[in-house]
């Protein structure tokens, strides 16, 4: 990883873990939309790019917010159809997938995924 | 599977000549590029959207708003034409293309536009409100994925409603796009100047409209992503054994056409040889888990993305040769099992118009060819500009082949949306679709027929900028009369709700208006017209207000009628209605014993139907 690469992979867990904070204490507006939204929509999917090790900042930022996509909606449509819908857990989810994903990245050398 | 050379070293400039071209090359474009900006920003406050006409938003831009965007692309082509393009300056210029052209509506309207939008964001406030889906409602509860996870970013955010986010749709899909779009083009040439026009065709030439908050705007991002990712990291790199069998049995100029389209490509191989297997089998299951993510999303897409990797597969431009059965399997899947309760009651809809082009046809293109005649000329205008680019595309494709490179892959993905027609009309939207689906692969294809030798004048690339700006904003906003919401109109529906109780009949002359934002499960929604058409509207009001209360009186719920601007636009500009014929049946209404106005602003009224008499 790239001193950049750690840099993002330490604000997107942080961010997951401000995001968790802010659902579960209730926070309200105009904070929570800040800082909730950006991280559904990248955080997720920017923790898993950086298994990849892509070296194609377009193509990490492309494939961030789709995965982001997939995995925001695969967590909520797990949770609805099991009977069991709460945002509040659904991004208590995300952000500790987005953590463990992060802390599998920053082990890892460019060179795993040439 | 790179078209045309990158700039040659004769084209490059010396280390002399760098420091003076540095104020043509940044000074010059940057100045440009803030004054366009400037200009669009003041001209802004100017537009009065109420007065729109037939011709749409361009009935009411001021001069300054077309002014900046001419500025804006005469900025662009200087960057594009110096000798080396920066790309930093064509991103923000594109960026500045998007605001101006997809933003314009967010910052003049009071509303989020488009009636669908409203209902889109009534279902994820079902869902919110229930914490389920039933499938029983309507066909979006068998593909919720997008509701879905608009009720989950709602929440989670703890936005008012859902509709906070619908207004910034269209910019927010349109700057997404953005990075898969860039990741295409870049597979196609190495040189900046074809995939940079090839991105401003894109955005000057997108005029269908599906970028507002809906499943389409966003399944298309994921429709761009699987693409460049096939394209990027699984090119085609050996010469498939059905293809050598074919070839070994023809002779003659076929041979030759097949041997020149089928070509090695340099490119192509040498990308290939950099992606080794432990990131090929995690780049694969990035496009299954993408692809897994748009199949509950929305019903075409998932068939657009097929159809795409199946032809890469076909003219063996995907090494990834199993992904259509793949993707195929995951379709037939959701379909199984979770979309069953559709295709229970509605199989006969959804296969029976297969094939039957003429059908097709009709809805797509017969039944729009119609209304006033200044919107006759958006109809003629959207048929013009994507006639245009066609042809500008098969002129570039046919460039393209007869210099180095392969084009097959771009031209398979342009035609490869065309089969989806066979399927059904969609609504009449079919052939809007196959447009948006093979847009990507066109505006590549068109921008092939921009460079390359022989040079195209500089002019004649300034005219083509310039020229799809003016046709875009016919086409894209040729309908905002009917498009666009008041405050107005949104409180008329506010107080709909706060008078009806659950289970009511709630009805409008026709659908075009913003209801179903709440509350899509616990009203019965009906539309007046065509059970009442509009020619006894017009003929003879007094009976048709009769006819009108029999009709809402035919269930024993309380039953209410609302009667919006929009309503009256849309039945104006499409189905011809005269401008008075709305508002006279409205007074009609009023003045009937049988209905009782309960709200009434300068852009909708709302009546209730008495129950009394004859009525029940």
């Amino acid at each position: 990883m790239t001193r950049l690469d750690r840099m993002l992979a330490t604000v997107v867990a942080l961010t997951g873990a401000i995001a968790v904070l802010e659902v579960f204490s209730d926070m309200g507006r105009p904070v929570r939309p800040l800082v909730v939204l950006p991280f559904l929509a990248i955080g997720p999917g920017y923790a898993v790019v950086l298994l990849l090790g892509l070296r194609d900042r377009v193509a990490e930022a492309t494939l961030a917010v789709a995965l982001s996509i997939a995995i925001d909606m695969a967590v909520a449509m797990v949770m609805l159809y099991a009977g069991a819908w709460s945002p509040r857990f659904a991004v208590l989810a995300i952000a500790s997938l987005s953590t463990v994903c992060v802390a599998a990245a920053f082990p890892l050398r460019r060179s795993v995924l040439p | 599977m790179h078209i045309v050379e990158a700039p040659t070293a004769a084209e490059q400039d010396t280390p002399s000549s760098a420091p003076s071209n540095a104020i043509a090359r940044f000074a010059l474009p940057l100045t440009l590029l803030g004054v366009a900006v400037a200009v669009w920003i003041r001209s802004l406050p100017q537009i009065e959207i109420r007065h729109v006409n037939d011709l749409g938003l361009l009935s009411v831009l001021p001069v300054g708003t077309l002014a900046a965007m001419a500025l804006l692309t005469v900025s662009f082509c200087i960057v594009l034409l110096s000798r080396r393009p920066n790309e930093l300056l064509l991103l923000i210029h594109v960026v500045a293309l998007i605001v101006m052209l997809y933003a314009i509506t967010t910052f003049v309207e009071q509303e989020p536009r488009f009636a669908v939008t409203w209902r889109h964001a009534g279902i994820s406030q079902y869902v919110l409100d229930t914490g389920r889906v039933d499938p029983d409602i309507d066909a979006y509860f068998n593909w919720p994925g997008f509701f879905i996870l608009g009720a989950l970013l709602t929440k989670a955010a703890a936005l008012k409603s859902v509709l906070s986010m619908a207004a910034w749709a269209p910019l927010v899909y349109n700057l997404m796009y953005l990075g898969p779009l860039l990741m295409i083009c870049r597979t196609s040439s190495d040189d900046p100047r074809i995939v940079w026009f090839a991105l401003w065709l894109f955005y000057a030439t997108d005029w269908i409209g599906q970028d507002y908050f809906s499943p389409q705007g966003l399944a298309y991002f994921l429709y761009l992503v699987i693409i460049a990712i096939v394209l990027r990291w699984f090119p085609g790199t050996t010469r498939a054994p059905g293809r050598r069998w074919m070839r070994g049995r023809l002779r003659g100029a076929v041979r030759r056409f097949l041997d020149r389209l089928d070509r090695p490509d340099p490119g192509a191989v040498a990308s290939a040889e950099k992606v080794l297997p432990a990131r090929r089998a995690a780049l694969a299951l990035v496009l299954i888990a993408v692809f897994a993510a748009l199949v509950p999303m929305h019903q075409l897409t998932p068939f657009a993305v097929l159809a795409a990797v199946a032809t890469l597969v076909l003219v063996n431009r995907s090494s990834f040769r199993s992904l259509p059965v793949l993707f195929a399997v995951l379709i037939g899947t959701w379909i199984s099992f979770m979309a069953v309760s559709y295709f229970a009651g509605h199989s006969a809809d959804v296969t029976g118009q297969a094939g039957n082009v003429h059908e097709t046809l009709n809805q797509n293109l017969g039944r729009r060819l119609q209304g006033s005649s200044l919107h006759l000329i958006v109809v003629y205008t959207r048929i013009g500009l994507t006639a245009c680019l066609w042809v500008l595309a098969a002129y570039g494709a046919r460039r393209w082949f007869r210099r180095r490179g392969s084009v097959l892959p771009y031209a398979a993905l342009a035609i490869a949306p065309f089969p989806i027609i066979l399927l059904q009309p969609y609504g009449g939207e079919i052939l809007l679709r196959v447009y948006l689906f093979s847009l990507p692969f066109m505006v590549v294809l068109a921008s092939a027929a921009m460079f390359g030798r022989p040079r195209t004048s500089p002019v004649v690339l300034l005219v083509v900028a310039l020229a799809f700006l003016p046709a875009f904003l016919v086409a894209r906003y040729g309908n905002e009369k009917m498009d666009y919401f008041t405050h107005g109109e949104v409180e008329a529906v506010d107080h709909l709700y706060a008078a009806a109780p659950p289970g009511s009949s709630l009805f409008a002359l026709q659908g075009n208006l913003p209801w179903k934002f709440k509350g899509y499960a616990s009203y019965r929604y009906n539309r007046v017209t065509p059970s009442i058409q509009w020619e006894r509207i017009t003929g003879r009001p007094q009976t048709a207000v009769r006819g009108l209360a029999d009709l809402m009186g035919a269930r024993p719920v309380p039953a209410f009628l609302i009667v919006t601007r929009s309503q009256a636009a849309a039945a104006e500009m499409t189905e011809g209605v005269a401008a008075s014929t709305v508002s006279r049946f409205e007074d009609a209404i009023a003045s009937s014993p049988r209905f009782e106005t309960i709200y009434r602003n300068r852009d909708a009224r709302v009546f209730m139907l008495r129950r009394t008499g004859a009525a029940r």
